[in-house]
């Protein structure tokens, strides 16, 4: 094939992907916001190594090809316990890494550091193998014999520029990047459709492998499962160890954790990806089997290329290489982005911190990508042609999981130290780095042999204290996380003591302003938005979540320091709360003070108002009898010749005028009396003759208005004052027979200890929404002075009686007297 | 459902690690399959069907 054909291709596909990414940042945030996207995006898990290296594995070692998919099964279906838990801490301190996670649980810096420096070296060689895929599908297909470098550097250069572009936009790492998210996806869509097209095709163009392996016995062995206690250690281990990985490699816990834009994405993700590994694997067997039948010589990585080739279809071929690049490409860019996340929050910002430069984050950031890249491709110049696909992914594998026994002791276990996470974690590096990592630079040449034999027998890397037929990766795995284990749970348990939370405070202007010095004013902004009604402390951590995100948790708390200071001991934190209570109630108290003393101060204001109408409407009252009063009188003094006919109806007329300025004045005194507080005159009273007397006075009005007085008096007597039973009686009988129609009642009986009067009329009666009113002085709604009804109800009520009103056809008006009055407060007013 | 994905965790653990060299699988199997890679296949399948009907909800 041609390799400019192939180089065209290489390079059409790349824009593809930046062209997917820049899609997924406009117009596509919301495809790339599906949960199936989220479920896709975690096949990066799914690389070159499972692309063209599980063929090869498969082919040389039957299925333990399968583990490396079966423990991210296992993990998956563990996700409420872990990564629901991960989430939730994540959201909370912008946790971008696992580094992360140790810095939070532990307060150690040199601990996540480390973890960050390891992590680098350990993945070097996984990255270097897809640059290795790549070079070597392109030197297969074109047929060149040029060096593997010629295409790995470009490609190197280009997946950088995107991981760049695409991940390191802004400075806070934990913010979502949709466009790097939908490319994901949209690779791992193009290798499960590219593998599974090629397995159908060479299926159906070679024929069933199956058959024909029965007749050849070197055949059998990859179709028979792992033998003795070696094979299914090795089992074991693998399924173990790729679950660790999948849970610890920081691609992974990027795509899974830093990109979740929904935790209800998960419970899809728990089955869909394990559906996704399952299909993708489909195919490996046959190929293996067809590969091993028609390449007896070629390298099994290769036989994805090899068949397609062999099928007759080389468009194949090239959708196999690009389905290739795919797995590789994805890989190679999340991972990269993931690390220059680690390595600028542990290594870079604490050093730019001290040289005040914290302010080039980004930049340092954008370079750590590349370097990343460089030292990956370095890395697979100088080692990566002694080692198959795989066997170069799984040391990374045994690097990554030795994070387990400190995270998830740390998440699951209160008594793990700092002092037990790093003494594991630093004797599972060395370990690895004696078992695995050293014996491959020794495989590579780069050292010397005693690297791979050990100085005494018992100290032989692959089988230390003379352990046998392990695979070196089973080994190295099984001993360095057994010492790992060991270390951190032993240390842990000799180590312990009370843990002392160390909180600290700090005002909320002077966080806000660090968060806008170092972050920008978006940040401030949004810091302010998040931190009102918060506590010092709370509003410390916020800000130190805010600065973690963006340049790492270490970073974070050596800011913090310039404007924090440690909270107060827990004594006199609870002095503060109790002493924080009563002041609350205290206020709550002068509050409700305040709130009375504005209802009254209304209230009064109301009246005041109520009061200045009232004596204008008085004065009016009074005026306009006043005036006919005079006009009468002086025309009775012009006029002396008056027939007496006409004499006498002035006259009665002026009697009349007379009367209602008589009953407005006594009205208004009565007021003022009732004001100024005036003392009871209490004598024994005959309440029957004071109601006859009452009637006597106000017949004249009746029969003037043709109104009917019914009447019904019991015996009734009660110490009392008199001259106010009588007022309030001539009050409510005027009222009456001023709106009473034919007739009005007069009733009085005994009701218990009390003497009950009421006063009915058959009249329009008092309109609904106008009775909760009817007592309230200055209320008139017939005129008058709104006082008559008002006044009743001070002198009742003074009297030690009740008044109301009745519900009923017409208006019924009662008041009660007590029979035995008890004067405790016998003020009038 | 914690104890419903534990327990299918377990079950799911116990059929990908079985010991399956204590037993004589013959190569081909059931329509001239590989009786390994129906098994595992088949465990794997059945270990994700369970997940979909337990999470489908959530």
């Amino acid at each position: 094939m041609s390799p400019v054909l192939l180089l065209f291709s290489l390079f059409l596909y790349l824009g593809i992907l930046f062209l997917v990414a820049l899609w997924g940042e406009g117009r596509g945030r919301a495809w790339a916001q599906s949960p199936w996207t989220y479920a896709l995006s975690l096949a990066v898990y799914a690389t070159a190594w499972t692309f063209f290296g599980s063929v090869g594995r498969a082919a040389k070692e039957g299925a333990t090809f399968l583990p490396v998919y079966l423990g991210p099964t296992l993990v998956l279906l563990l996700w409420p316990f872990l990564y629901g838990r991960l989430l939730k801490l994540a959201q909370a301190h912008r946790l971008t890494s696992w580094a992360d996670y140790l810095f939070l649980r532990y307060g150690h810096a040199p601990l996540a550091s480390l973890t960050a420096a390891f992590l680098v070296v350990g993945l070097l060689p996984y990255l270097a193998l897809q640059l290795k895929a790549i070079a070597q599908a392109f030197l297969f297909l074109s047929g060149e014999e040029a060096p593997l470098a010629d295409v790995a550097l470009p490609t190197t250069l280009l997946l950088a520029l995107f991981a760049i572009l695409f991940g390191t936009r802004r400075l806070d790492p934990s913010e979502r990047h949709q466009g790097l998210v939908l490319a994901v996806a949209f690779e791992s869509f193009v290798k499960l459709f590219a593998l599974l097209l090629v397995g159908l095709v060479v299926l159906l163009a070679l024929g069933n492998p199956f058959p024909q392996a029965l007749e050849r016995p070197d055949l059998l062995p990859p179709l028979t499962p792992p033998e003795g206690l070696p094979g299914y250690l090795g089992w074991v281990g693998l399924t173990v160890l790729s679950g660790l990985a999948f849970l610890f490699l920081p691609r992974q816990f990027h795509v899974i954790v830093v990109e979740n834009v929904n935790p209800r994405h998960l419970p899809l993700a728990a089955w869909a990806f394990p559906l996704y590994l399952l299909l993708i694997n489909l195919p490996m067997v046959p190929l293996a089997l067809l590969g091993r039948l028609h390449f007896p010589e070629e390298n099994p990585d290769l036989y994805v290329l090899a068949l397609s080739l062999e099928a007759g279809y080389p468009a194949l071929a090239l959708l196999a290489f690009l389905g290739g690049v795919s797995a590789a490409t994805a890989m190679v860019v999340v991972e990269s982005l993931a690390l220059s996340i680690l390595v600028s929050n542990h290594l870079l910002s604490p050093l730019l911190l001290r040289a005040r430069a914290l302010g080039s984050l980004l930049l340092w950031r954008r370079l750590s990508i590349l370097v990343v890249m460089l030292l990956a491709y370095l890395y697979f110049r100088l080692a990566g042609e002694a080692y198959a696909l795989v066997g170069m992914g799984l040391i990374s594998f045994v690097a990554v999981a030795q994070l387990a026994p400190p995270a998830l002791l740390g998440l699951f276990w209160k008594g793990a130290t700092r002092e037990g996470a790093l003494a594991g974690l630093i004797g599972g590096v060395l370990l690895w780095t004696y078992t695995l990592f050293l014996p491959a630079l020794a495989r590579s040449g780069w050292l010397p042999e005693v690297f791979l034999t050990g100085p005494h027998p018992l100290l032989r890397p692959e089988g230390l204290l003379g352990l046998r037929d392990l695979d070196p990766v089973t080994h190295g795995f099984l001993v360095s996380l057994m010492a790992n284990l060991a270390l951190t749970l032993g240390v842990s348990l000799f180590t312990r003591k009370e843990v002392q939370e160390e909180g600290r405070t700090g005002e909320v202007a002077e966080l806000a302003a660090l968060l806008g010095r170092v972050l920008g004013p978006e940040a401030e902004v949004a810091f302010l938005n998040r931190v009102q009604d918060l506590p010092g402390p709370q509003a410390a951590a916020l800000a130190e979540a805010f600065l973690a995100g963006s340049v790492g948790p270490a970073t974070a708390r050596l800011l913090l320091l310039s404007v924090t200071e440690r909270a107060p001991p827990e004594a006199l934190l609870e002095e503060a709360a109790r002493e924080s209570k009563e002041v609350r109630a205290y206020a709550r108290a002068l509050e409700e003070a305040r709130r009375e003393l504005a209802e009254a101060y209304e209230r009064l204001k109301a009246l005041d108002h109520a009061k200045d109408e009232v004596l204008a409407a008085v004065s009016h009252e009074l005026k306009t009898p006043l005036t006919s009063v005079r006009a009468l009188a002086e025309i009775l003094e012009a006029h002396h010749d008056l027939p007496e006919e006409e004499r006498r109806r002035f006259t009665a007329l002026l009697s009349k005028e007379a009367a209602r300025l008589s009953r407005l004045v006594e009205e208004v005194l009565a007021y003022a009396r009732l004001q100024a507080g005036l003392p009871l005159r209490l004598q024994a009273t005959d309440l029957r003759a004071l109601a006859e007397e009452a009637l006597a006075l106000v017949q004249p009005l009746a029969q003037e208005k043709r109104v009917i007085m019914e009447v019904h008096l019991e015996e009734a007597r009660a110490l009392t004052d008199r001259d106010r039973v009588l007022q309030v009686l001539l009050n409510l009988l005027q009222n009456a027979l001023r709106h009473a129609q034919s007739r009005v009642c007069l009733e009085l009986r005994h009701e218990g200890k009390e003497a009950l009067f009421r006063v009915q009329d058959d009249g329009p009666g008092v309109p609904e929404d106008l009775r909760p009113w009817v007592f309230e002085p200055f209320q008139s709604f017939a005129g008058g002075t709104g006082l008559g009804l008002y006044l009743a109800r001070r002198l009742v009520e003074a009297l030690g009686g009740r008044i109301f009103l009745e519900k009923g056809e017409g208006a019924s008006f009662a008041f009660t007297l007590p029979l035995e009055v008890d004067h405790a407060d016998l003020g009038g007013g | 459902m914690k104890e419903k994905a534990f327990a299918l965790f377990l079950l799911a653990l116990v059929l990908f690690l079985a010991p399956l060299g204590l037993f004589s699988l013959p190569p081909l199997g059931p329509w001239g399959l590989p009786s390994l890679y129906l098994y595992l296949f088949g465990a794997w399948g059945l270990a994700i069907l369970l997940a979909y009907l337990l999470f489908r909800r959530l």
